[in-house]
């Protein structure tokens, strides 16, 4: 199979851009889930705020995805 | 239906004698959201005669009930006779109390016992009867563990009125020291030096005998006593088992007396008068006027008093039966103010339909509904959560319809084919953001207008929709859509940064890029259905891979597809479930939704158990 140069470069920027966002989320999450049970644990109500504030570093994935798929598209 | 329950505020002002009597009533009546009274100019009300009593049953009651392990469950409401009542809760406290006392003595006994026991086999290593430790006025005794293997030599050095026995224990040595009394301020000296610690065998002291006779003796003892503290166990649990059901009935009963006893502390008095403040919804209003006129023999004035602006007006949310189990999202987020929308309304068609199109599938929406459903039947407790997903679960089976999907195979061509068409889920995903953000943005627009004329609300929300047009316009004439002069788009841009600048200042203008975020964020309806999908698929050729490799690999292959849908299923109720709430709370609510309101609690009413 030969691949051009160029849609070679934009899958690995697709590739790259999942990758680094999930990185980025997992980071962020790691400190946002360890905040987020301490505070369950004193006041179980903060459950619900807690709950998102989990899933908002998800974003930066999602966005991640986003790119990969438009640049998936250029190939 | 958007706006929470309307309510009026109620002035009441009587006798005190009336005050039992309307305190009763509207405890019956279970609609008022008494408001506290605060101690200015008049004192607060006192509370009614039974308080003393009705609270120090209680207190026992409840004693008992932590005593007997029971914890109150679904007690039924029965009235009881208070004197009897007392009576008996007397004679139940005795009998338990016997029962207590009688076990915490043999408890009591049977650590001492042990205790006994562990002195006595340190004894024991050295072949030493406890008669040895007594006290006396002549012979001072030591016991314990010594770290130096000279000291023999060391005492000698200073008189040989001792006697030392000694033996090697757990490495380290174990000895006893006996030495006249007269010479022990050198001995402690000397003992200190060897860095000795003390053993206390006090506790077996008054024991006489061989060591391990003792001992025997001892193992005896305790062993009875376990089978005594056994039997009065067991009568405890049948005191537990014959008293449960009325200790269980009373507690409530005096829980809500004592709530009633206490009422008028959140009352105003003078000396011969009570007044008291409550919300109440507007529909109740006649009714409760009414019926505490009557109860009072017409000897009450009450007034009706005007909302105040500024006013913290309980919230009691206002929905039809479907849409009130999506209450449970709302109240987990925060209450609504009394003057905001209440979203529940929306969002009890917007989370089940992202559910869906998130998870969609037929087989997978079977199995979660069938799921919710038992779970429901076991914990009634959260109904409300479990109903949602319900109504959750069957979006997913008509999504799946669409896809024409059934555990992840595609037995018949859907109208969107997920594994080949994430751009249009993109599209579809994006158009969904852009129009609830706006229809946010839209209701937020209305209650500023409400609470703060129009101008304020242009600036503040109007802004963001402008700025998207001008957006909008710019790309269309960049691209040459339509033959529309650039200036048209920048002049609409700075007209809406303009506008954000006068409605939120500095803040706002830093937000910009959130209304491109929050749009782009709803792409997550594609990412997290893909996700789905695409296990599915994996886990099915994994399975179709192993089918093909022989009969013997036939239950190898079950059992992956077992494995890997059950798993799929259970990433699709989290994640799916978890990114619609994100959506609305995130994107949706920030755009309209303070919260903030104070819960209606109406005097008389039991407090709901939730989930969580």
């Amino acid at each position: 199979m030969v691949v051009e140069i160029g849609s070679g470069l934009l899958g690995v920027g697709a590739g790259l851009a999942i990758g680094l966002g999930a990185i980025g989320t997992g980071l962020a999450q790691q400190q946002a889930i360890a905040a987020v049970f301490g505070g369950i644990v004193e006041d179980p109500k903060q459950f619900g705020k807690g709950l998102f504030f989990i899933v908002l570093p998800e974003t930066l994935v999602i966005f991640g995805l986003v790119i990969a798929i438009m640049l998936m598209g250029r190939m | 239906m958007l706006k929470p329950e309307r309510m009026s505020k109620l002035f009441v002002l009587g006798p005190k004698s009336k005050l039992e009597k309307v305190v009763s009533k509207l405890q019956e009546l279970k609609v008022a959201h008494i408001i506290e009274h605060k101690k200015d100019e008049f004192d607060l009300c006192a509370p009614l005669k039974s308080f003393d009593k009705v609270s120090s049953l209680l207190v026992q009651i409840r004693s008992i009930m932590s005593h007997l392990n029971i914890s109150s469950a679904n007690p039924k409401p029965i009235e009881f006779n208070f004197n009897k009542l007392e009576k008996n809760i007397n004679e139940i406290r005795e009998e338990v109390n016997k029962v207590i006392d009688e076990t915490k003595n043999t408890e009591d006994e049977i650590s001492l016992l042990s205790n006994q026991k562990e002195a006595l086999k340190q004894m024991a290593l050295l072949n030493l009867s406890p008669e040895y430790f007594q006290k006396s006025n002549y012979i001072k005794s030591y016991f314990g563990y010594i770290n130096d293997p000279n000291i023999k030599e060391k005492l000698e050095n200073i008189t040989d009125r001792f006697e030392i026995k000694a033996v090697q224990h757990n490495k380290r040595t174990l000895a006893a020291l006996f030495v006249d009394s007269k010479l022990s301020d050198q001995f402690d000296k000397i003992l200190a030096d060897a860095s000795f610690s003390d053993i206390d065998i006090s506790i077996a002291n008054e024991l006489k005998g061989a060591p391990n006779e003792l001992i025997e003796k001892i193992s005896k003892k305790q062993e009875k006593l376990e089978t005594n503290l056994k039997i009065q166990n067991n009568k405890l649990k049948k005191l537990s088992d014959k008293h449960f059901r009325h200790l269980i009935d009373a507690e409530r009963f005096l829980s809500v007396e004592a709530e009633k006893a206490q009422a008028p502390l959140s009352f105003g008095s003078t000396r011969e008068t009570f007044f008291m403040r409550c919300y109440l919804p507007e529909a109740d209003m006649e009714k409760v006027k009414n019926e505490i006129a009557k109860v009072a023999g017409n000897k009450l004035h009450i007034v009706e008093e005007p909302l105040g602006e500024e006013e913290e007006i309980p919230v009691k949310l206002n929905n039809p039966r479907y849409i009130k189990e999506f209450e449970f999202f709302t109240n987990l987020y925060n209450l609504p103010k009394y003057n905001e929308f209440d979203p529940t309304f929306l969002m009890a068609f917007t989370f089940p339909l992202f559910f869906g199109f998130m998870l969609g599938d037929v087989g997978y929406g079977l199995v979660t509904f069938a799921l919710f459903y038992w779970l429901k039947k076991k914990f009634p407790v959260g109904k409300n959560f479990f109903n949602i997903l319900m109504a959750a679960s069957v979006s997913a089976i008509l999504f799946g319809f669409i896809y024409g999907e059934v555990f992840g195979y595609e037995p018949w061509h859907g109208l969107i084919i997920r594994t080949h068409s994430a751009n249009t889920l993109m599209l579809i995903s994006i158009i969904a953001g852009v129009v609830q953000v706006n229809f946010g943005l839209i209701l937020g627009f209305i209650s500023e207008y409400k609470h703060h004329g129009f101008l304020k609300a242009a600036y503040e929300k109007l802004s963001w929709i402008l700025l998207q047009i001008s957006a909008v316009a710019l790309y269309a004439s960049y691209a040459n859509i339509i033959n529309l002069p650039v200036f048209a788009g920048y002049t609409l841009l700075a007209l809406s940064i303009f506008m954000l600048y006068k409605g939120e200042g500095y803040m706002g203008l830093m937000e910009i890029p959130t209304i491109l975020t929050h749009i782009v964020s709803y792409a997550r309806l594609m990412a997290v259905g893909l996700a789905s999908v695409f296990i599915a698929v994996m886990v099915n050729d994994f399975a179709t891979f192993l089918f093909h490799k022989g009969i013997l690999f036939i239950p190898l292959a079950l059992i992956a597809l077992i494995i890997g849908h059950l798993f799929n299923i259970a990433l699709g109720i989290l994640s799916p479930s978890l990114h619609s709430i994100r959506l609305h709370y995130v994107e949706f609510f920030t755009k309209f939704y303070k919260g903030g309101g104070i819960e209606y609690l109406p005097f008389g009413a039991e407090k709901q158990k939730s989930i969580l």
